[in-house]
């Protein structure tokens, strides 16, 4: 009898227990759950953020890539245009070089050679001055000059004696003329005054030919 | 309450602690085990994602590639379509800009 009831409140206790450490497991397992949910939702969370990161940095990179190498492109592009423009500019310089050969017989180029000579008059007033043709020239002569210096001196109430040398210098037409025993000179040759004008014409000859 | 009946009570105790032991070592196992797996797959999740990342770098590579190539030849195109514009129009004024430098030379206009 005194078994029978040992046993029963062993059992009892027994079947508490049993209870609360199912209760318990049950309660881990879902604390266990909670846990694993946790994890995987976190993983997912640090995997999306690192997925935008990621490629929103990729994407930035290859723009930046993408732009550089369009924009050096582009300058290369323009730098190549403007160097057409300008060989293309600069190659009229060289046909007006050629060009200019043609005049040396005409009456153009005579009243090239007064005005070029006016202005050196003008500039120096009075005293002797060398003019040195170049080799080219075969119509310009002692008288011609002489001539122009009386009309030159006529016209601006200089006084300049105008003196052909009998030194030939290398060019397609011209003269340089020296004053103050050459300390002082004026180059008049077809290519100094290509090369001068070449820069200030720039613009005006880029309008002519490409507008 | 006899010897016997104490020490079978005893027994039984004896017998409910190892079970009991038992079920929560189980349990922690199980637990572990879930949470282990739990964060295999979370490594999962980020080694996928990383190599979704490598894939799409390499397509966005790739396409930004084809982009800057296009945009190249477009600019070569546009470029070469410029270049002879200039070199048909320089051609058809020629005359006119060497006439004027002569002009200027020669005193007859100012620039």
């Amino acid at each position: 009898m005194l078994k029978d009831m040992a046993e029963s409140r062993v059992k009892k206790i027994h079947d508490y227990i049993r209870e609360e450490i199912n209760k318990q497991c049950s309660k881990i397992m879902l604390d266990a759950e909670e846990k694993v949910q946790e994890i995987i939702s976190e993983a997912l969370t640090n995997a999306k953020s690192l997925y935008l990161e990621k490629i929103n940095e990729i994407k930035n990179e290859f723009d930046k890539i993408k732009n550089r190498s369009i924009a050096e492109a582009e300058f290369n592009a323009k730098q190549k245009i403007l160097k057409r423009k300008n060989d293309l500019i600069y190659s009229i310089f060289d046909d007006v070089l050629n060009k200019l050969k043609q005049y040396m017989a005409t009456d153009a180029y005579v009243k090239f050679l007064e005005k070029s000579l006016t202005e050196v008059a003008l500039n120096v007033k009075s005293g002797e001055v060398e003019v040195v043709l170049c080799d080219s020239d075969t119509i310009t002569s002692g008288n011609m000059i002489k001539s122009l210096e009386e009309e030159i001196n006529h016209k601006f109430n200089t006084s300049i004696s105008f003196r052909v040398s009998q030194e030939k210098i290398k060019a397609t037409g011209g003269f340089i003329a020296r004053y103050a025993d050459g300390k002082i000179s004026y180059d008049y040759t077809f290519e100094t005054i290509l090369d001068k004008i070449k820069e200030p014409l720039r613009p005006v000859i880029s309008k002519i030919l490409f507008e | 309450m006899t010897t016997i009946s104490l020490v079978h009570i005893l027994k039984n105790i004896k017998e409910v602690e190892s079970l009991l032991i038992s079920d929560l070592d189980k349990t922690n196992v199980e637990v572990n085990k879930k949470i282990e797996q739990a964060r295999e797959k979370a490594r999962k999740i980020i080694d996928d994602v990383i190599q979704k990342i490598e894939t799409e770098r390499k397509e966005i590579q790739k396409n930004s590639e084809i982009e800057i190539k296009n945009k190249l030849i477009e600019i070569d195109i546009t470029t070469q379509k410029i270049l002879n514009e200039l070199e048909e129009k320089a051609k058809s004024n020629k005359d006119a800009a060497i006439n004027f430098i002569l002009k200027y030379i020669f005193g007859e206009i100012n620039a």
